[in-house]
């Protein structure tokens, strides 16, 4: 038993330094390999759509298709939907959603009946859809969002 | 059926395979005389591991690094490795 035990500790030890240097060697690679991803391969079917909304209102339709397209396998790509206010010019991020649509794939254009985060004010509002390349290679901010589009919080009565 | 409902018996089925496998394959290396304490504590250990690589493959999540090797170790002494000999002869040898 103290032999088994001996040699057991040293198999475990052992296995644990190979899976360490190999799972970091693996990833040392795949983030070499990501960093020259090109986000131009891939590209997202469908539109936002954006209707006005009234002061109150919880709910909001946004028309979008999650599906996205890859030219190339291996990567693997994040969708981000953005809800910014516009306040002179300037965007204020009000909530922000990510899917990793390889996941969560859905076939054709989803309509969904999005929750707006909370009875938002007055004002212009835009929802952004970017789409980035989940590594850390990728700088998001230069990345221009794929659509943009804007609607309106108004007063109904 | 739910989707929670599902994922149980997916899991139990796992599992089964799991110890239908191992039982099935040990009639060809061991006879009753040669299963040993020490082999059978291996066995546990390597059966909880292919169990748990199983669940964690259905639920699409990684197994922690440190099970991995724990289930390797059990492989190790399976196999009859003896690693402090092979270790103290390489050693020597330098």
């Amino acid at each position: 038993m103290k032999t088994f035990v001996r040699d057991y500790l040293l198999n475990v030890l052992i296995a644990t330094l190979v899976l360490f240097v190999g799972s970091f060697g693996i990833s040392h690679v795949k983030t070499l390999y990501y960093t020259h991803a090109d986000v131009g391969n891939f590209y997202v079917r469908g539109d936002l759509i954006a209707e006005d909304v009234c002061v109150g209102n919880s709910s909001h339709l946004v028309m979008s298709d999650r599906e996205v397209k890859g030219s190339e396998i291996g990567y693997s790509a994040t969708l981000i939907r953005e809800l910014v206010r516009v306040e002179n010019d300037t965007f204020v991020k009000v909530y922000e959603e990510s899917a990793t649509p390889f996941i969560e794939k859905r076939e054709g254009a989803q309509a969904r009946v999005q929750q707006l985060p909370a009875s938002l004010p007055i004002g212009e509002y835009r929802w952004n859809l970017y789409l980035t390349i989940d590594v850390h290679g990728v700088d998001r901010p230069v990345i221009p969002p794929l659509t943009s589009n804007v609607f309106e919080v108004i007063n109904c009565e | 059926m739910s989707d929670i409902t599902t994922a149980e018996v997916s899991v139990a089925v796992a599992i089964a395979f799991v110890f239908f496998l191992l039982g099935f394959t040990s009639h060809f290396f061991l006879t009753k005389k040669e299963v040993t304490l020490e082999k059978q504590v291996a066995l546990l250990i390597l059966v909880s591991w292919l169990s748990f690589a199983m669940i964690s493959y259905l639920q699409a999540r990684d197994l922690s690094l440190f099970f991995n090797a724990a289930g390797m170790g059990a492989v190790g002494n399976l196999l009859g490795i003896k690693t402090s000999e092979l270790l103290g002869s390489l050693i020597k040898r330098k």
